[in-house]
Protein backbone atom coordinates (compact mmCIF):
# COMPACT_ATOMS: atom_id res chain seq x y z
CA UNK A 1 0.00 0.00 0.00
CA UNK A 2 2.62 2.29 1.05
CA UNK A 3 3.98 1.66 -2.70
CA UNK A 4 0.80 2.93 -4.07
CA UNK A 5 1.15 6.03 -1.50
CA UNK A 6 4.15 6.98 -2.91
CA UNK A 7 2.60 6.59 -6.74
CA UNK A 8 -0.51 8.23 -5.87
CA UNK A 9 2.36 10.91 -4.88
CA UNK A 10 3.92 11.76 -8.04
CA UNK A 11 0.20 11.85 -9.84
CA UNK A 12 -0.76 14.43 -7.55
CA UNK A 13 1.07 17.60 -9.12
CA UNK A 14 -0.80 16.11 -12.58
CA UNK A 15 -3.91 16.52 -10.79
CA UNK A 16 -2.96 19.78 -9.49
CA UNK A 17 -2.80 21.30 -12.71
CA UNK A 18 -5.85 19.19 -13.93
CA UNK A 19 -7.79 21.04 -11.46
CA UNK A 20 -6.02 24.56 -11.66
CA UNK A 21 -7.28 24.37 -15.05
CA UNK A 22 -10.88 22.94 -14.46
CA UNK A 23 -11.57 25.11 -11.37
CA UNK A 24 -12.01 28.18 -13.01
CA UNK A 25 -14.56 26.83 -15.13
CA UNK A 26 -16.16 25.70 -11.99
CA UNK A 27 -16.15 29.32 -10.58
CA UNK A 28 -16.69 30.96 -13.63
CA UNK A 29 -20.15 31.50 -14.21
CA UNK A 30 -21.37 32.77 -17.56
CA UNK A 31 -23.16 35.76 -16.77
CA UNK A 32 -19.88 37.77 -15.75
CA UNK A 33 -18.25 36.12 -18.59
CA UNK A 34 -20.57 38.08 -21.06
CA UNK A 35 -22.46 40.77 -18.93
CA UNK A 36 -21.39 43.80 -17.12
CA UNK A 37 -23.15 44.09 -13.90
CA UNK A 38 -22.68 47.49 -13.38
CA UNK A 39 -24.55 48.53 -16.67
CA UNK A 40 -27.91 47.78 -15.92
CA UNK A 41 -30.59 48.61 -18.86
CA UNK A 42 -34.20 48.59 -19.07
CA UNK A 43 -35.85 47.60 -22.83
CA UNK A 44 -39.30 48.48 -24.05
CA UNK A 45 -39.98 47.41 -27.41
CA UNK A 46 -42.16 44.54 -29.37
CA UNK A 47 -40.81 41.52 -29.99
CA UNK A 48 -39.95 40.77 -33.30
CA UNK A 49 -38.63 37.03 -32.33
CA UNK A 50 -38.58 34.27 -30.02
CA UNK A 51 -36.27 31.51 -29.86
CA UNK A 52 -37.55 29.35 -27.24
CA UNK A 53 -34.37 27.30 -26.89
CA UNK A 54 -31.80 25.25 -24.73
CA UNK A 55 -29.29 25.83 -22.98
CA UNK A 56 -30.64 29.47 -23.09
CA UNK A 57 -33.58 31.35 -24.27
CA UNK A 58 -33.33 34.50 -26.82
CA UNK A 59 -36.26 37.49 -26.81
CA UNK A 60 -35.33 39.70 -29.93
CA UNK A 61 -36.98 43.04 -29.16
CA UNK A 62 -37.24 45.90 -31.92
CA UNK A 63 -36.58 48.94 -29.62
CA UNK A 64 -37.51 52.58 -30.79
CA UNK A 65 -34.71 55.22 -30.01
CA UNK A 66 -35.91 59.03 -29.12
CA UNK A 67 -34.53 59.57 -32.97
CA UNK A 68 -37.49 57.23 -33.87
CA UNK A 69 -34.85 54.82 -35.30
CA UNK A 70 -35.29 51.22 -34.40
CA UNK A 71 -32.58 48.95 -32.87
CA UNK A 72 -33.57 44.69 -32.45
CA UNK A 73 -31.90 43.85 -29.58
CA UNK A 74 -31.55 40.35 -28.22
CA UNK A 75 -31.97 39.46 -24.44
CA UNK A 76 -30.60 36.03 -23.37
CA UNK A 77 -32.51 34.62 -20.51
CA UNK A 78 -32.77 30.46 -18.88
CA UNK A 79 -33.57 27.53 -21.02
CA UNK A 80 -37.28 26.12 -21.46
CA UNK A 81 -37.42 24.46 -18.92
CA UNK A 82 -36.48 27.06 -16.31
CA UNK A 83 -38.51 29.39 -17.37
CA UNK A 84 -41.51 27.30 -17.45
CA UNK A 85 -40.75 26.11 -13.92
CA UNK A 86 -40.96 30.19 -12.83
CA UNK A 87 -44.35 30.40 -14.64
CA UNK A 88 -43.24 31.40 -17.52
CA UNK A 89 -44.29 29.45 -20.97
CA UNK A 90 -43.83 29.82 -23.89
CA UNK A 91 -47.06 30.53 -24.97
CA UNK A 92 -46.79 33.54 -22.65
CA UNK A 93 -45.28 35.71 -25.25
CA UNK A 94 -45.37 35.88 -29.13
CA UNK A 95 -43.97 37.97 -31.99
CA UNK A 96 -45.85 41.87 -32.47
CA UNK A 97 -45.93 41.82 -28.36
CA UNK A 98 -44.63 44.64 -26.42
CA UNK A 99 -42.63 43.30 -23.09
CA UNK A 100 -40.38 45.02 -21.11
CA UNK A 101 -36.55 43.48 -20.14
CA UNK A 102 -34.23 44.49 -17.54
CA UNK A 103 -30.77 43.29 -18.01
CA UNK A 104 -27.45 44.26 -18.41
CA UNK A 105 -25.29 44.83 -21.11
CA UNK A 106 -22.98 42.91 -22.56
CA UNK A 107 -19.03 43.88 -22.10
CA UNK A 108 -18.69 42.98 -26.15
CA UNK A 109 -20.78 45.74 -26.69
CA UNK A 110 -22.87 43.89 -28.49
CA UNK A 111 -26.73 44.18 -28.91
CA UNK A 112 -27.65 41.64 -26.67
CA UNK A 113 -28.82 42.03 -22.92
CA UNK A 114 -28.52 39.59 -19.96
CA UNK A 115 -32.91 39.34 -19.66
CA UNK A 116 -33.07 39.60 -15.99
CA UNK A 117 -36.33 40.91 -15.61
CA UNK A 118 -39.30 40.18 -17.77
CA UNK A 119 -42.37 42.00 -18.26
CA UNK A 120 -44.99 39.91 -20.03
CA UNK A 121 -47.68 41.25 -22.11
CA UNK A 122 -50.24 40.65 -18.85
CA UNK A 123 -48.20 42.64 -16.48
CA UNK A 124 -46.59 39.49 -14.89
CA UNK A 125 -43.05 40.21 -14.04
CA UNK A 126 -40.83 37.14 -14.15
CA UNK A 127 -36.83 36.32 -13.28
CA UNK A 128 -35.91 35.24 -16.95
CA UNK A 129 -32.15 35.08 -15.79
CA UNK A 130 -30.09 31.73 -15.80
CA UNK A 131 -30.08 29.77 -12.45
CA UNK A 132 -26.48 29.81 -10.53
CA UNK A 133 -25.01 32.08 -12.92
CA UNK A 134 -23.64 34.20 -10.27
CA UNK A 135 -25.22 37.59 -11.79
CA UNK A 136 -27.38 39.91 -10.08
CA UNK A 137 -30.39 38.39 -8.13
CA UNK A 138 -33.29 38.67 -10.80
CA UNK A 139 -35.88 37.83 -8.65
CA UNK A 140 -39.40 39.88 -9.18
CA UNK A 141 -39.78 42.11 -6.30
CA UNK A 142 -43.30 42.17 -4.90
CA UNK A 143 -44.94 44.96 -6.55
CA UNK A 144 -44.97 48.47 -4.46
CA UNK A 145 -48.40 49.20 -2.94
CA UNK A 146 -49.61 50.74 -5.93
CA UNK A 147 -52.11 53.14 -6.42
CA UNK A 148 -55.06 51.46 -7.39
CA UNK A 149 -55.98 51.71 -11.18
CA UNK B 1 -28.54 32.42 -30.75
CA UNK B 2 -26.70 31.88 -34.68
CA UNK B 3 -23.99 34.40 -34.95
CA UNK B 4 -22.03 34.28 -38.44
CA UNK B 5 -21.81 33.16 -41.27
CA UNK B 6 -22.68 29.53 -40.66
CA UNK B 7 -22.50 27.13 -43.91
CA UNK B 8 -25.73 25.24 -45.59
CA UNK B 9 -25.29 22.07 -44.06
CA UNK B 10 -25.01 23.41 -41.03
CA UNK B 11 -28.06 25.41 -41.04
CA UNK B 12 -29.81 21.95 -42.19
CA UNK B 13 -28.46 19.73 -39.14
CA UNK B 14 -29.88 22.95 -36.91
CA UNK B 15 -33.31 22.98 -38.62
CA UNK B 16 -33.60 19.08 -38.62
CA UNK B 17 -36.78 18.29 -36.49
CA UNK B 18 -35.33 16.08 -34.45
CA UNK B 19 -32.41 18.94 -33.08
CA UNK B 20 -35.55 21.51 -33.55
CA UNK B 21 -37.33 18.96 -30.75
CA UNK B 22 -33.97 19.11 -28.66
CA UNK B 23 -33.30 22.62 -29.06
CA UNK B 24 -36.74 23.46 -27.78
CA UNK B 25 -37.71 20.56 -24.95
CA UNK B 26 -38.01 21.45 -21.66
CA UNK B 27 -36.82 17.66 -20.33
CA UNK B 28 -35.16 15.80 -23.44
CA UNK B 29 -32.50 18.57 -23.53
CA UNK B 30 -31.55 18.09 -19.69
CA UNK B 31 -32.20 14.32 -19.91
CA UNK B 32 -29.60 14.02 -22.73
CA UNK B 33 -26.92 15.88 -20.83
CA UNK B 34 -27.37 13.44 -17.87
CA UNK B 35 -26.74 10.65 -20.03
CA UNK B 36 -23.80 12.40 -21.72
CA UNK B 37 -21.89 12.93 -18.68
CA UNK B 38 -22.90 9.57 -17.64
CA UNK B 39 -21.39 7.62 -20.39
CA UNK B 40 -18.29 9.73 -19.48
CA UNK B 41 -18.34 8.00 -16.28
CA UNK B 42 -18.49 4.90 -17.83
CA UNK B 43 -16.21 5.63 -20.70
CA UNK B 44 -13.54 7.53 -19.18
CA UNK B 45 -13.36 6.08 -15.78
CA UNK B 46 -12.76 2.46 -17.07
CA UNK B 47 -9.84 3.99 -19.71
CA UNK B 48 -8.12 5.86 -16.83
CA UNK B 49 -8.41 2.97 -14.31
CA UNK B 50 -6.56 1.10 -17.49
CA UNK B 51 -4.06 3.41 -18.14
CA UNK B 52 -2.92 4.22 -14.78
CA UNK B 53 -2.61 0.48 -14.26
CA UNK B 54 -0.12 0.46 -17.70
CA UNK B 55 1.47 3.32 -16.28
CA UNK B 56 2.49 0.99 -12.98
CA UNK B 57 0.46 3.70 -10.60
CA UNK B 58 -2.88 1.19 -9.63
CA UNK B 59 -3.51 -1.89 -9.60
CA UNK B 60 -0.02 -3.32 -9.64
CA UNK B 61 -0.86 -6.82 -8.00
CA UNK B 62 -3.40 -7.39 -10.55
CA UNK B 63 -2.56 -8.94 -14.58
CA UNK B 64 -3.44 -6.72 -17.15
CA UNK B 65 -4.70 -8.71 -19.53
CA UNK B 66 -7.70 -9.64 -17.37
CA UNK B 67 -8.46 -6.23 -15.70
CA UNK B 68 -8.34 -5.22 -19.86
CA UNK B 69 -11.50 -8.10 -20.68
CA UNK B 70 -13.33 -6.71 -17.68
CA UNK B 71 -13.44 -3.39 -18.39
CA UNK B 72 -12.99 -2.91 -21.66
CA UNK B 73 -16.87 -3.81 -23.13
CA UNK B 74 -17.72 -1.13 -20.34
CA UNK B 75 -15.62 1.36 -22.15
CA UNK B 76 -17.49 0.70 -25.14
CA UNK B 77 -20.90 0.98 -23.64
CA UNK B 78 -19.60 4.44 -22.49
CA UNK B 79 -18.82 5.29 -25.33
CA UNK B 80 -22.03 4.19 -27.10
CA UNK B 81 -24.24 6.51 -24.67
CA UNK B 82 -22.00 9.30 -24.70
CA UNK B 83 -21.87 9.37 -28.58
CA UNK B 84 -25.23 9.33 -28.79
CA UNK B 85 -26.02 11.79 -26.38
CA UNK B 86 -23.35 14.19 -27.54
CA UNK B 87 -24.33 13.63 -31.11
CA UNK B 88 -27.86 14.98 -30.19
CA UNK B 89 -26.72 17.79 -28.01
CA UNK B 90 -24.15 18.66 -30.94
CA UNK B 91 -26.91 18.68 -33.49
CA UNK B 92 -29.45 20.57 -31.56
CA UNK B 93 -26.94 23.25 -31.39
CA UNK B 94 -25.01 22.71 -34.60
CA UNK B 95 -25.32 26.30 -35.66
CA UNK B 96 -25.11 28.40 -33.05
CA UNK B 97 -21.63 26.08 -31.56
CA UNK B 98 -20.46 26.16 -35.36
CA UNK B 99 -17.69 29.10 -34.61
CA UNK B 100 -17.31 27.95 -30.92
CA UNK B 101 -13.67 27.06 -30.37
CA UNK B 102 -13.08 24.94 -27.83
CA UNK B 103 -15.75 22.64 -29.66
CA UNK B 104 -13.20 22.28 -32.22
CA UNK B 105 -10.31 21.68 -30.04
CA UNK B 106 -12.79 19.37 -28.23
CA UNK B 107 -13.26 17.52 -31.50
CA UNK B 108 -9.26 17.31 -32.61
CA UNK B 109 -8.66 16.26 -28.85
CA UNK B 110 -11.15 13.11 -29.48
CA UNK B 111 -9.82 12.31 -32.55
CA UNK B 112 -6.38 12.07 -31.20
CA UNK B 113 -7.46 10.10 -28.14
CA UNK B 114 -9.50 7.64 -30.32
CA UNK B 115 -6.75 7.44 -33.01
CA UNK B 116 -4.26 6.68 -30.14
CA UNK B 117 -6.71 3.68 -28.92
CA UNK B 118 -6.89 2.58 -31.96
CA UNK B 119 -2.93 2.50 -32.31
CA UNK B 120 -2.34 1.01 -29.46
CA UNK B 121 -5.17 -1.74 -30.03
CA UNK B 122 -3.76 -2.94 -32.70
CA UNK B 123 0.07 -2.74 -32.08
CA UNK B 124 1.13 -3.40 -28.20
CA UNK B 125 -1.95 -4.26 -26.34
CA UNK B 126 -2.21 -7.40 -28.55
CA UNK B 127 0.34 -8.84 -26.51
CA UNK B 128 -1.86 -7.49 -23.24
CA UNK B 129 -2.39 -11.41 -21.86
CA UNK B 130 1.87 -11.65 -21.51
CA UNK B 131 2.54 -8.18 -19.13
CA UNK B 132 1.72 -8.61 -15.73
CA UNK B 133 3.96 -10.73 -12.67
CA UNK B 134 7.87 -10.64 -13.89
CA UNK B 135 6.86 -9.10 -17.51
CA UNK B 136 7.12 -5.91 -17.02
CA UNK B 137 4.21 -3.25 -19.04
CA UNK B 138 6.28 -2.72 -22.22
CA UNK B 139 7.44 1.44 -22.41
CA UNK B 140 5.65 1.83 -25.40
CA UNK B 141 2.21 0.68 -23.72
CA UNK B 142 2.84 3.31 -20.74
CA UNK B 143 3.68 6.17 -23.50
CA UNK B 144 0.22 5.09 -25.39
CA UNK B 145 -1.73 5.30 -22.07
CA UNK B 146 -0.34 8.33 -20.38
CA UNK B 147 -1.35 9.83 -24.58
CA UNK B 148 -4.35 8.70 -23.50
CA UNK B 149 -5.12 10.07 -20.03
CA UNK B 150 -4.01 13.66 -21.61
CA UNK B 151 -6.20 13.30 -24.65
CA UNK B 152 -8.74 12.69 -22.80
CA UNK B 153 -8.58 14.99 -20.19
CA UNK B 154 -8.25 17.74 -22.72
CA UNK B 155 -11.44 16.41 -24.10
CA UNK B 156 -13.85 16.77 -20.89
CA UNK B 157 -12.21 20.23 -20.07
CA UNK B 158 -12.03 21.56 -23.57
CA UNK B 159 -15.89 20.22 -23.71
CA UNK B 160 -16.65 21.86 -20.41
CA UNK B 161 -15.32 25.16 -21.68
CA UNK B 162 -17.61 25.02 -24.58
CA UNK B 163 -20.38 26.27 -22.64
CA UNK B 164 -18.25 29.14 -21.73
CA UNK B 165 -16.99 31.07 -24.85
Amino acid sequence: MSNLRTRLTTLAPALLIFLGVSLPVLAHHSFSAMYDAQKPVRLTGVLSKVEWTNPHSYFHIDVTGRDGAVTTWAAEGAGPGALSRRGFNRGDIKVGDRIIVDGYLARSGAKIIDARRVTLPDGRVVSGGTPGDGGPDGTPKPAPAAPQR
Amino acid sequence: MIIGDVPDWVRAVHEWPLSVAVRESELLFPILQTFHIFGLVLLVGVIAILDLRFLGVLLRAQAPGPLARWLLPISRWGFAVVFASGALLLAAQSASLYFNEFLRVKLLLLAAALMNALLFHTSVFRRVHEWGGAVPVPRSAAAFAGASLLFWVGVLVTGRYIAYF
